[in-house]
């Protein structure tokens, strides 16, 4: 099926060509280094792999503290009040902000624990066949790394709030510890999603797909010939 | 093969894992590597949970609520919960664990909450911050504990404030919690919660003394309480004592050490609170120290006047007092309950006389042996001014066999026997009903009788139209009568009044000495041998209303005097007298007048020199000698009272005599004088006879004054002495004197009326008239006296 319109088309490896990734210049296959900008070549970024686990791993690891400690510290006149992502999301609920809430749930929690997901979901099926469509993932590849700014809508409302609400005695709002860790869980979320060299995705269809592969590279040296 | 595409070397490498591995991995390594070091170091670094249990938890919230050490934070709240019986708040807190070594088993915690008291305001911080839990401990590290029993109060020395720590005991409710302590004023320590001892008799406080004065208190120091204000009067006038306005409002306690030499109190003495200075002054020098017996009796029957503090005696000396006093309901045999009177007995065995080291074992010991023979203790009256009780422990005679209850709860009960109590208030109620049965009414009635007489006397027509003839003869004798012989006439009746004046005021100093000496020595004695005095007086007082009849009748006489013959006759005369006026012997006849007067005066004079002499000989000195002797001389003064009726029944007397003699003898002489006159007027031998009219007019005028005062003035004033000495007895009776006094009024008016109708510019009719407000202000100052009598009856027993 889809394997049908892949087999149709030659890949530059294939062609023993290399394309430069900075400035997209193909050059011969053997060639380490672009001669037009000097970036260095690879036809295959091998530990692409390695840095989307090593950049998962910190993000995740950053991503528990900021659950667990408070994003906004609320300090008035009276009382000083310290809100989780979660806790004020609810605290929101019981106020009758439920839309706010909601806003809120989307963009820290559901959206980072998306990324989180899909990043590990492309990672692990990228030499593997799997149910869903090469095609597929490149666009959720795409989603990953177009939406994965967006996670820090959080962050910028707590600078805003801490920038703008500082009435020393009478109320006072300062970022909590999980905004730092939060936002260094996005950072990280994104370079993971930045490693991944898409064009993994597709090579495993065409190892699948080698024998076929072969015989038609055969039959036009053959025609070559 | 030059168009042909060469075969890309497709390069199998086996790279190590080095080279496969991104350098990248360093991050989420070293990120993991903190993340474990950030938490390693957190739980070392996190101290111990402590638990605090408190009554309420009210105002803590777990991660807000901070526990302060000098009002730093040295730990947060973390959770509150129950006791497993729900009835206390355990709260959780997590100690910074560097203070952690220092809470060991004497830390203290307690909630500092916003509190207002007469003392000031203290905690406002909380009100905005919310409580937060204070907590004080030693700087000595120990072993940690881990549960506490939270104060409800601050401590007395919180924020590591070092003092001495006393126990403060007061029986006589002097004592009121959470109030400074003061030393000259100055705030040095304070006083905790007040509550009252085990044995429900004494009320218990914790107090403080900071250091450095914890130095001024020894084993001999005085506490006293100087809440409140207190009010003398003394011989150096009145005193209003309070100390600082603070503890006019709030109370406080002070204390001084009157004695040196003692050691420095320890921590956890006990110290009794006096309830003055002076008390704690005069505490210093009673033996209170050293240990004390204490002992329950339990008295039957009323026993009003027993107070604490009274004392406890045996054999007359002084071996403790009471401490204690409350009711008891005991169920008699034959089911019904009764309320008795507990009290407790604080005996000092040091008083016994006991040999060696008295002890409360030995003193037990001694007194149970005691009342096998027969000891038992009794209430008896210890003042008979005041009514108050003491205890005596007595051996009466013929008593049951009985033995101290060792086992009675909380004290021994030693047995009671009847107590012995005399009633003053019986016998002062018999005195009074006595003087209340005494014939007031029936005086008061005979002297009311004697006024009508008098004034139906001066009110007849006879009387009337004695002005009327006499005032052509008080023409003729205007020149006599302007002599001055006459002229010195009124000062010598003043000084008649004066006199009088005098020995009713001396009669009334020693009436007063009499009262004063007998309630100041002795009131029992005196009140008996008043009891006899009235008696007597009331023996006496009977014998007033046949003085009474007898100047009635006196009265009665004078209106019977053949007056209108004596002024016809004179009238007849008037016109030769003109010739006779002038006459050497019309001179003399002044002076007889004023001879006359000047016995009446010296009449005075003895009656105020018998009074003198009772004052000084009889009365005073007696008296002020002998108060035991109260009753014989109240006797006598009896006796010289009721010699007086009888001097001014002489008086009356020799009065009579007079107009019995004289007036007859001397009429008869004018009539025979008016026969010669007809014949002699022109003759020489008619400058004589003006003499002889000029004399018997004199006597007339002498009588009319001796009756005008022996029988107005004097008797009247006998009268109203005695109808006051009666009234000075019972005020009740006293009301009946207005009437008296304004029948006395009415007479006066009438005799004012008749006086109207003289000549104003007369001197003689002036000379009366100031008689008569002599009179007037005699009966005034009666007046007065029967008013002040009415309004303060209690002033015949104060005497004032």
């Amino acid at each position: 099926m889809s394997g049908d319109r892949h087999l149709s088309a030659l890949t530059a490896r294939d062609a023993g060509l290399v394309a430069c990734r900075r400035c997209t210049r193909v050059w011969p296959g053997h060639e380490t280094e672009c001669g037009r900008c000097g970036a260095s070549l690879a036809s295959r970024d091998d530990r692409s792999l390695s840095r989307v686990w090593a950049w998962w791993v910190v993000g995740l690891i950053c991503y528990v503290p900021a659950n667990l400690y408070p994003m906004l510290s609320t300090r008035t006149l009276l009382s000083t009040s310290e809100a989780t992502i979660v806790g004020g999301a609810i605290e929101l609920i019981h106020h009758g902000s439920i839309g706010i809430a909601i806003v809120i749930l989307v963009a820290s929690v559901l959206i980072p624990m998306a990324k989180f997901a899909c990043i590990a979901f492309l990672a692990l099926t990228v030499e593997r066949r799997t149910a869903l469509s090469a095609t597929s993932r490149q666009h959720l590849y795409e989603l990953v790394e177009y939406v994965g700014r967006w996670s820090m809508i959080d962050v910028f409302v707590v600078a805003i709030l801490s920038s703008l609400v500082q009435l020393n005695v009478a109320a006072t709002i300062n970022p909590g510890p999980a905004s730092l860790a939060f936002a260094l869980s996005v950072i990280f979320t994104m370079l993971s999603a930045q490693a991944f060299d898409s064009r993994l995705i597709w090579d495993g269809i065409e190892e699948a797909d080698r024998p076929d592969d072969l015989a038609i590279s055969a039959a036009g040296r053959d025609m070559a010939h | 093969m030059s168009d042909s595409i060469p075969d890309v070397e497709v390069k199998a490498v086996k790279r190590s894992i080095w080279e496969r591995v991104s350098v990248v991995w360093l991050v989420p390594v070293a990120a993991l590597v903190i993340a474990l070091g950030v938490a390693w170091q957190s739980y070392t670094d996190r101290g111990p949970v402590i638990e605090i249990i408190f009554d309420n938890a009210s105002g803590i919230s777990p991660n807000e609520t901070e526990l302060r050490f000098r009002n730093v934070a040295v730990g947060l709240v973390e959770g509150v919960s129950f006791t497993e019986a729900l009835d206390q708040v355990v709260v959780e807190v997590r100690l910074d664990k560097k203070v952690a070594a220092y809470v060991d088993d004497e830390a203290q915690f307690w909630v500092v909450r916003p509190e207002v008291t007469t003392q000031g305001v203290s905690g406002l911080d909380t009100v905005l911050s919310g409580v937060y839990l204070q907590g004080v401990w030693d700087e000595a590290p120990s072993e940690l504990t881990y549960t506490f029993e939270g104060l409800s109060e601050p401590p007395l020395l919180a924020d590591g404030r070092q003092g001495l720590a006393v126990t403060l005991r007061s029986s006589d409710g002097s004592l009121s919690g959470n109030t400074p302590m003061l030393y000259k004023g100055v705030e040095v320590g304070r006083i905790g919660t007040a509550n009252v001892s085990s044995d429900g008799f004494s009320v218990e406080a914790r107090a403080v003394i900071y250091a450095p004065y914890d130095n001024l208190v020894t084993d001999s120091t005085r506490f006293w309480d100087t809440s409140g204000f207190s009010l003398s009067i003394g011989t150096s006038g009145a005193a209003v004592n309070f100390d600082s306005l603070a503890s006019l409002i709030a109370g406080g306690v002070t204390f001084d050490t009157f004695v040196s030499g003692a050691p420095l109190a320890r921590n956890g003495t006990v110290f009794t609170v006096y309830a003055d200075d002076s008390s704690a002054r005069a505490s210093v020098f009673d033996r209170n120290d050293g240990v004390k017996l204490d002992l329950i009796a339990i008295f039957d029957g009323n026993v009003a006047g027993l107070t604490t503090g009274a004392a406890v005696e045996l054999n007359g000396l002084r071996i403790g007092e009471v401490s204690g006093l409350n009711g008891v309901v005991e169920t008699t045999p034959a089911g019904a309950t009764r309320v008795r009177l507990q009290t407790v007995l604080s005996i000092q065995p040091s008083r016994l006389g006991l040999e060696g080291e008295t002890n409360e074992e030995d003193a037990l010991a001694f007194l149970q042996g005691q009342v096998e023979n027969g000891l038992r203790a009794r209430l008896v009256t210890g003042s008979l001014l005041t009514g108050g009780l003491k205890v005596q422990l007595y051996s009466p005679l013929n008593v049951m066999p009985a033995a101290i209850d060792m086992d009675y709860n909380p004290f021994p009960r030693i047995p009671t026997t009847t107590s012995d109590i005399a009633d003053v208030q019986a016998s002062a109620q018999g005195t009074l009903d006595r003087i209340n049965n005494l014939p007031i009414e029936e005086l008061l009635q005979s002297a009311t009788n004697l006024m009508t007489n008098a004034s139906v006397l001066i009110g007849s027509a006879d009387t009337q139209r004695v002005p009327g003839d006499i005032s052509a003869l008080l023409a003729d004798i205007r020149a006599v009568v302007g002599s001055e012989s006459v002229q010195g006439l009124p000062v010598q009746l003043s000084g008649i009044m004066t006199e009088l004046e005098t020995t009713i005021t001396e009669v009334r100093v020693i009436l007063a000495t009499v009262e004063e000496q007998a309630i100041v020595a002795r009131l029992g004695g005196a009140i008996d041998a008043a009891t006899t005095l009235s008696g007597q007086i009331e023996l006496s007082l009977q014998g007033v209303p046949d003085l009474l009849g007898q100047v009635e009748a006196l009265a009665a006489t004078a209106n019977d005097l053949p007056l209108n013959d004596l002024i016809t006759q004179i009238s007849a005369l008037s016109a030769n007298a003109n010739a006779l006026l002038a006459s050497e012997a019309a001179q003399a006849l002044p002076d007889q007048i004023g001879r006359l007067t000047a016995e009446l005066e010296g009449t005075a004079s003895e009656v105020r020199t018998l009074v003198a002499g009772l004052n000084s000989d009889e009365a005073s000195a007696r008296l002020l000698a002998a108060v035991d002797a109260a009753a014989a001389a109240a006797a006598s003064l009896d006796a010289s009272l009721a010699g007086v009726p009888a001097l001014v029944e002489q008086i009356n007397a020799v009065a009579a005599d007079a107009q019995g003699l004289e007036l007859d003898s001397l009429i008869a002489s004018v009539t025979s004088l008016i026969e010669s006159a007809d014949t002699l007027v022109s003759a020489e031998a008619t400058l004589a006879l003006p003499a002889e009219l000029n004399a018997s007019l004199a006597q007339l005028r002498g009588i009319l004054a001796e009756l005008s005062d022996s029988g107005a003035i004097e008797n009247t004033n006998a009268a109203l002495l005695s109808a006051r000495t009666a009234a000075d007895e019972i005020a009740l009776a006293a009301q009946e004197l207005p009437a008296l006094l304004e029948r006395a009024n009415a007479l006066l008016a009438q005799a004012d009326t008749t006086l109207s109708g003289f000549e104003d510019t007369s001197p003689a009719i002036r000379d009366a008239r100031a008689a008569l407000n002599e009179i007037t202000r005699a009966a005034q100052a009666v007046t007065s006296l029967a008013r002040a009598i009415e309004r303060r009856p209690n002033s015949l027993l104060v005497g004032r």
